[in-house]
């Protein structure tokens, strides 16, 4: 497998202990079957004292087209005799806008007299989106929503890397080019206009913020605000949720969702311990899958013909963390 | 993560895709000399900069919650090969 550098070793080390995982993976998967089981009653046991209302568990999983596919082949499935009523725990980091509005409404689809959605710790961006649909959100202390402005990943050109931005930093921007020109130096601020994107590709990018705005009036106006008596203006909320915080990371935490006008209501009691319990024992599920997952991988690096890795193409010199030529000389 | 750690990486994950035609990125993840978070993302970064590639969610089970996994496969393995 090629030229051994001085620092090969170490790697050689790691290769084998998770090796020596194997050995341990059929009492990993009993650990694994069994914290199954225990997620599996909490959700039984979630239903019941919610009057056999059926719960979704969406867990750990960017939201794209394809998840929208599974989902429904799923409720198709499983949730048909819902009875109209239907509870979607959901911890998720986000992921594709469409692919959230067109999830919102099929869940819609099969909880039209109740929809809640519950959240243990997570639901960002995206996933913000997502669980504005129903008439609900339940959340426990610890639980954050997230701002829905859109993250756009470009490539640096200068370093040749991946880096991901708000449409909401090119107003910021362009405010410090304006300041540099006004108070600054006019050859930075030139200099600066320079490395700006093609102004239509910023005036798309900025335009992307009313796709979320546009989604989540339709949502909250149509359920949770829809009818007298609710108040929250879902236009404002809409424009606070895309544009009114600095950081997309910003912790939207039970008290902030009840304050910008959304239906929040918390977690207590049993419902409580059993919402924590399910999304603990998810992770723990998931820290052991990683172990087994650590141990299947060495050992398909060990089954790789060494002839491959002279096939992998040439990397292009500029581009830094690919494969370079003179690799075993580092 | 020095940088020949990182170049190894690459390499192996690079060598895996063309072998299996996908790898998920949990895989990438799990892979034992990977210490930090960040040092898997900068491996699947490398990934899909040196190849043609998609990245997908696979629902790989359904028990007792639906679960999926993030897979990288190759788009086109025939054009791939061109650049070698």
């Amino acid at each position: 497998m090629g030229k051994r550098t001085a620092r090969q070793p170490q790697v050689s080390r790691a290769m084998e202990s998770a090796s020596e995982l194997l050995e341990q993976v059929s009492g990993l998967d009993n650990q694994i079957s069994e914290l199954e089981k225990q997620i599996e009653q909490k959700l039984t046991r979630l239903q019941e004292i919610n009057d056999k209302c059926l719960c979704f568990p969406f867990f750990g999983v960017q939201i794209t087209g394809s998840v929208v596919d599974d989902v429904f082949d799923e409720l198709r499935t499983k949730y048909r005799e819902c009875g109209g009523r239907l509870s979607v725990i959901v911890d998720s980091g986000g992921g594709d806008i469409d692919a959230a509005y067109n999830l919102a409404m099929l869940f819609r689809r099969y909880g039209p007299q109740s929809l809640r959605f519950i959240v243990p710790r997570w639901a960002k961006s995206a996933a913000t989106l997502l669980v504005c649909a129903g008439d609900m959100i339940s959340m426990t202390p610890v639980a954050e929503l997230g701002p829905l402005d859109p993250q756009i990943t470009e490539i640096n050109p200068l370093e040749h890397r991946l880096e991901q931005f708000s449409p909401l930093h090119i107003e910021s921007t362009l405010d410090m080019i304006r300041l540099e020109y006004e108070e600054g130096s006019e050859q930075l601020a030139k200099a600066l206009m320079e490395r700006l994107q093609f102004p239509l590709t910023l005036g798309s990018f900025k335009k992307s913020i009313e796709i979320g705005q546009q989604y989540l009036v339709r949502l909250l106006e149509t359920r949770m605000l829809a009818g007298e008596g609710k108040q929250g203006d879902p236009a404002e909320i809409a424009s606070k949720l895309t544009t009114g915080y600095a950081n997309h990371g910003f912790c939207i935490n039970l008290e902030e969702a009840r304050a910008i006008g959304l239906q929040v209501q918390e977690l207590e009691g049993e419902e409580l311990d059993i919402v924590w319990g399910i999304y603990r024992s998810n992770a723990k599920k998931r820290q052991l899958q990683e172990k087994v997952k650590s141990a299947e991988v060495a050992e398909m690096i060990k089954s790789l013909p060494p002839e491959l890795l002279d096939k992998l193409p040439k990397p292009n010199p500029k581009q830094p963390n690919v494969p370079g030529p003179e690799e075993g000389g580092q | 993560m020095s940088v020949a750690t990182d170049r190894i990486a690459v390499k192996l994950a690079g060598a895996l895709l063309l072998q299996y035609g996908e790898i998920s990125k949990e895989h990438i993840r799990a892979m034992p000399f990977l210490i930090e978070p960040g040092e898997a993302e900068m491996v699947i970064s490398g990934l899909m900069k040196l190849f043609n590639v998609e990245v997908y969610q696979r629902m790989v089970s359904s028990y007792p919650t639906p679960e999926w996994e993030e897979v990288i496969r190759l788009r086109d393995p025939r054009e791939t090969n061109r650049s070698f």
